[in-house]
């Protein structure tokens, strides 16, 4: 038949006991059997005690190391606890300054974009100006005796040249808005804004009928 | 008779008892939820080596952690190889701490105290 598993770790302990326990219920009180079965008591009584001093000194020992480790857990969260404010203050200092880079960063692109458009502007008129001093040329020279020979019209009839000079004055703001739009086209394809983006420059009124 | 050789686990100590070289290793951690299932075969293996040992028997404790249980089948174990002095054979034991680990180190000194085997508590 197998041996049977003890089910505890003191299991031969209780064996003694249960020995001892069973001779003093007996009602065999030889001398030597008595003393014999004390000794052996007494043997596994010692034992037991020092088992039981080991036994104490190490689970003070486990416990006073549970605690140590307990208190040291105890720190971590602390200090993890701190880490944690602390990165949520650098994360909202991180969130303000984000915010302010592109209110200023807003800024700059309209003063930028306010720039172009002036320079462009500024281009455009000078552009609409040579325009206008070519044609004006191009009247005197070309088109107004051109006109007078078909016509047969004399020097004194002005009303043809004055037509011919004032839709030439006429034609500037005109000329103006049109070089101004496709430079700014031109600009604006340069920059690539991204789609998301509302267009900042628009193409002038009327525009599309000058084209 | 049959060498025993147990890979450690998060709770289980590495046991490697070797009765050819009459070498006997217990390490890691010992948290077993019930100690004596685990420590009842290596009571057994030890009950029939130490009737047939090897003239020198060196048993090393390498233990990381233990617990209570735990620490009384260990004085088991010290108690069992008591009786290989008493027959005339040879028996050495190690007990290693870490640096440093004055638990370990002053557990091992109770166990030194209350066994009659030559007994070395070893720095790692």
């Amino acid at each position: 038949m197998p041996e049977e598993t003890p089910k505890d770790v003191f299991e031969k302990e209780v064996e003694s006991l249960t020995r001892a326990k069973s001779i003093l219920n007996g009602e065999d009180f030889d001398r030597d059997v008595i003393l014999t079965e004390y000794e052996a008591l007494s043997r596994d009584y010692e034992k037991l005690l020092g088992d039981a001093r080991v036994m104490t000194n190490v689970s003070d020992r486990l416990h006073h190391r549970l605690n140590r480790a307990y208190d040291k857990i105890n720190q971590t969260l602390e200090d993890l606890k701190e880490a944690h404010e602390e990165l949520t203050t650098k994360a909202e200092e991180i969130e303000r300054k984000r915010q302010l880079l592109e209110t200023t960063n807003n800024l700059l692109q309209n003063t930028i974009d306010e720039l172009t458009r002036t320079r462009i502007s500024k281009k455009a008129t000078t552009i609409a100006l040579l325009a206008a001093i070519l044609l004006f040329f191009a009247s005197e020279i070309f088109l107004e005796p051109l006109v007078e020979s078909i016509f047969n019209l004399g020097k004194e009839d002005s009303a043809i040249s004055f037509l011919l000079k004032g839709s030439i004055a006429l034609l500037l703001k005109p000329i103006d808005y049109l070089v101004e739009w496709y430079l700014m086209r031109d600009i604006r394809r340069k920059t690539r804004r991204p789609a998301s983006e509302p267009p900042t420059l628009e193409a002038p009124p009327g525009a599309d009928m000058l084209s | 008779m049959e060498n025993i050789k147990l890979e450690g686990t998060g709770r289980t100590p590495e046991v490697d008892f070797d009765a050819h070289q009459g070498n006997l290793l217990i390490g890691g951690r010992s948290i077993p939820e019930n100690s004596i299932s685990f420590y009842q075969p290596l009571f057994d293996w030890l009950d029939d080596y130490v009737k047939k040992p090897k003239p020198k028997t060196l048993v090393e404790f390498n233990l990381e952690y233990f617990n209570t249980s735990s620490s009384k089948c260990i004085l088991d174990i010290l108690r069992k190889l008591e009786r290989l002095p008493e027959n005339g054979h040879q028996a050495l034991v190690k007990w290693y701490y870490d640096e440093g680990d004055e638990d370990m180190e002053e557990s091992g000194r109770d166990f030194q105290s209350l066994i009659n085997v030559a007994f070395e508590l070893v720095m790692k």
